[in-house]
């Protein structure tokens, strides 16, 4: 198979190795490392938005990344249909540059969260997370400060009618409610999706524990899913 | 005789350096000693001759040349009052040790001078330009050249840094006027009034009308620059004598004056080509444009950027729950937003108003979450 992966790199992006390891390692398929300053990207299925600070999140978190050259480019590709992630910094760029819905605010108790955090998969329906089972319970580390999802009550209907909410934080026990938020964002939401379902935000780190020596599988099943997406197989 | 040498090649050095020569002797005008001149030399110019040293000229120019300085050649036209000027490409600097040329200069320096001589007419100026006949020439009256340089300093920057030990950059508290014998040969040396009533160039009244005229030029020049956000450093002028009054002669370009960006102060002038700073022809099409560019001013936006009230804001709430703990009990609601403080450049407010909202729309408030407002006042 000769399908291939991006992991685009902005200047702070930190999270941009761990994503090509885990990816490489979970789908058998190559990632390359791809500088911001690039304008196309021809052949690439599966693109790739990590974690970090890009631009040193002046101003917002992901405000200036939404002006890199790429970021033309990987609009151009989500709109062809390509699948496109963007985990953490990479949830706020695709928020910035209006292919997700919403905003990420300051975390409500205002700290700097690292921990792990448990999930509800709300949807299996997506390629990101045809590989978990609907309702299933995960673990997976946050590392954010500014994580608070937010969007307007209209909005917020539409994405639950069409079935766009795909991750929600939960409490060990698997429960969503109002304390299960670490962050306080809106109905819990730590992912989405497009209403074309091609391209996901996240606020955790799959590519955190995709690999059994870091301590956890949980975040596999979301490389998984996108390898069967791309016709291949694990 | 000096003359002699002179019907050989005349160039305008050479001419001014036997002017120079004869006027004391015997008691010539400029314009005189131009008579005096021509007929020696009118029959070995054929038009053949200049034609080639044109050099792609336009074709109007069947007129004999008068003499070629180093950057102009200067054309007598049927009229006996007016001449033609045609500005090169040719570049010198450190009186003629430096040599070259600058590509599409002559086109510029004529287009940028036509532009300058035009703004001071109607600023009550009197001149020698006529008018802008071709690309690289314009028509002037016909001056007898009071040959001194005057020279006009807002900035100390070349000679004046050298001569003073002033850096370069060193803003002067008012501006110095300095004249400078033109004459090629002794290096054009900085010379005082009593030089110049000893050389009987300017007689105490006219000199002081050429240092006044100087200010004046310098007061309009350096408004209508900094309108389109270059700094005047320093220029040189030359007048001269046309039926009894004192007209401003020869030109004003980036030849003859130091223009700094407002901003970035990056040299857009002739000591480009001087210093070797490369985009000798791109500084010198950019004075163009801003000269042609409508007058901006320089204002400070302030553009604030809250959360929408909908939006919680926890940073607000921590210092609200803090202020209890101070005693201050009245407080009842706090959020906290961002002030952007940005230094802006613009035509008017509402140009400059419609650029920052764009920003704002674009960039500096998330309209997801955020409203911003702003305000736009001119800096002094
Ligand atoms: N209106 C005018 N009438 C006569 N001479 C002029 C007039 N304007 C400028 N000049 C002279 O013509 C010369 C223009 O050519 P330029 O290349 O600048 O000569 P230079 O090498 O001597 O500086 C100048 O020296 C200037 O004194
Ligand atoms: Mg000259």
């Amino acid at each position: 198979m000769t399908c291939k992966a991006a992991v685009i790199v902005f200047p702070g992006s930190n999270c941009d190795r761990d994503c090509v390891r885990s990816f490489e390692a979970v789908t058998g398929l190559k990632a390359n490392l791809v500088w911001h300053k690039e304008t196309s990207l021809p052949n690439y299925d599966f693109i790739i938005l990590p974690g970090g600070f890009s631009y040193g999140d002046y101003l917002r978190c992901g405000a200036i990344a939404r002006f890199s050259p790429v970021l033309s480019e990987v609009k151009r590709l989500a709109d062809r249909g390509r699948y496109i992630l963007g985990i953490c910094n990479g949830f706020q760029i695709l928020t910035e540059a209006r292919l997700l819905p919403g905003a990420l605010l300051r975390n409500h108790g205002l700290k700097y969260l690292c921990r792990d955090v448990y999930l509800r998969v709300e949807t299996s329906q997506s390629p990101f997370t045809s590989s978990y089972k609907n309702g299933q319970i995960i673990r997976l580390p946050i590392s954010h400060g500014e994580g608070s999802y937010s969007l307007n009550p209209r909005e917020l209907n539409t994405l639950n009618d069409q079935d766009r909410v795909v991750f929600r934080y939960a409490s060990a026990g698997g429960t969503v409610g109002e304390t299960s938020s670490p962050n306080g964002s809106q109905e819990s939401i730590a992912g989405i999706i497009n209403r074309e379902r091609n391209v996901l935000g996240l606020m955790p780190h799959p590519e955190r524990l995709a690999e059994a020596d870091l301590g956890g599988l949980d975040g596999r099943p979301l490389f998984e899913s996108v390898l069967a997406a791309l016709g291949g197989q694990a | 005789m000096e003359i002699r040498y002179t019907a050989q090649i005349l160039t305008y050095g050479q001419f001014r350096s036997i002017w120079n020569l004869t006027r004391p002797t015997l008691s010539l005008g400029f314009s005189q000693a131009v008579f005096y001149l021509l007929p020696l030399t009118n029959g070995l110019w054929s038009s053949g001759d200049y034609d080639q040293s044109l050099g792609g000229a336009s074709p109007e120019m069947t007129e004999k040349l008068l003499y070629e300085g180093k950057a102009k050649k200067i054309f007598l036209t049927e009229s006996e009052d007016e001449l033609l000027v045609f500005y090169k490409d040719d570049a010198t600097a450190f009186n003629g040790a430096k040599k070259g040329q600058i590509e599409s200069k002559g086109q510029l320096n004529n287009a940028i001078s036509s532009v300058f001589f035009e703004l001071l007419e109607t600023a009550g100026v009197r001149s020698h330009f006529l008018k802008k006949t071709g690309s690289n020439t314009m028509l002037v009256k016909k001056l007898e050249i009071i040959p001194l340089e005057v020279v006009v300093r807002n900035i100390a920057a070349g000679s004046l840094s050298q001569r003073l030990g002033w850096p370069e950059g060193r803003v002067l508290d008012e501006p110095i006027v300095e004249f400078y014998y033109k004459d090629d040969a002794l290096g054009d040396p900085l010379i005082n009034n009593n030089h110049i009533a000893a050389l009987k160039l300017a007689s105490p009244c006219d000199l002081a009308f050429l240092e006044e005229e100087a200010k004046k030029i310098d007061r309009i020049l350096s408004a209508y620059l900094l309108a389109r956000r270059v700094r005047l450093v320093d220029f040189k002028l030359e007048f001269g004598r046309h039926k009894g009054q004192i007209l401003l002669g020869d030109e004003i370009s980036p030849d003859t004056c130091r223009f700094w960006d407002a901003e970035t102060n990056k040299k857009l002038d002739k000591d480009r080509f001087r210093q070797d700073l490369g985009e000798v022809t791109e500084a010198y099409q950019e004075i163009y444009n801003r000269l042609t560019c409508q007058a901006v001013q320089k204002y400070r936006a302030l553009v604030k950027v809250r959360l929408k009230d909908s939006v919680l804001d926890p940073q607000g709430e921590a210092i609200l729950r803090s202020l209890s703990s101070l005693g201050l009990e009245d407080f009842q609601s706090i959020r906290v937003g961002k002030l952007i403080d940005i230094s802006v450049v613009g035509e008017n407010e509402r140009e400059v108003s419609h650029k920052v909202k764009k920003l704002s729309d674009d960039l500096l408030a998330n309209p997801n979450m955020e409203k911003y407002s702003f305000t736009v006042e001119p800096v002094k």
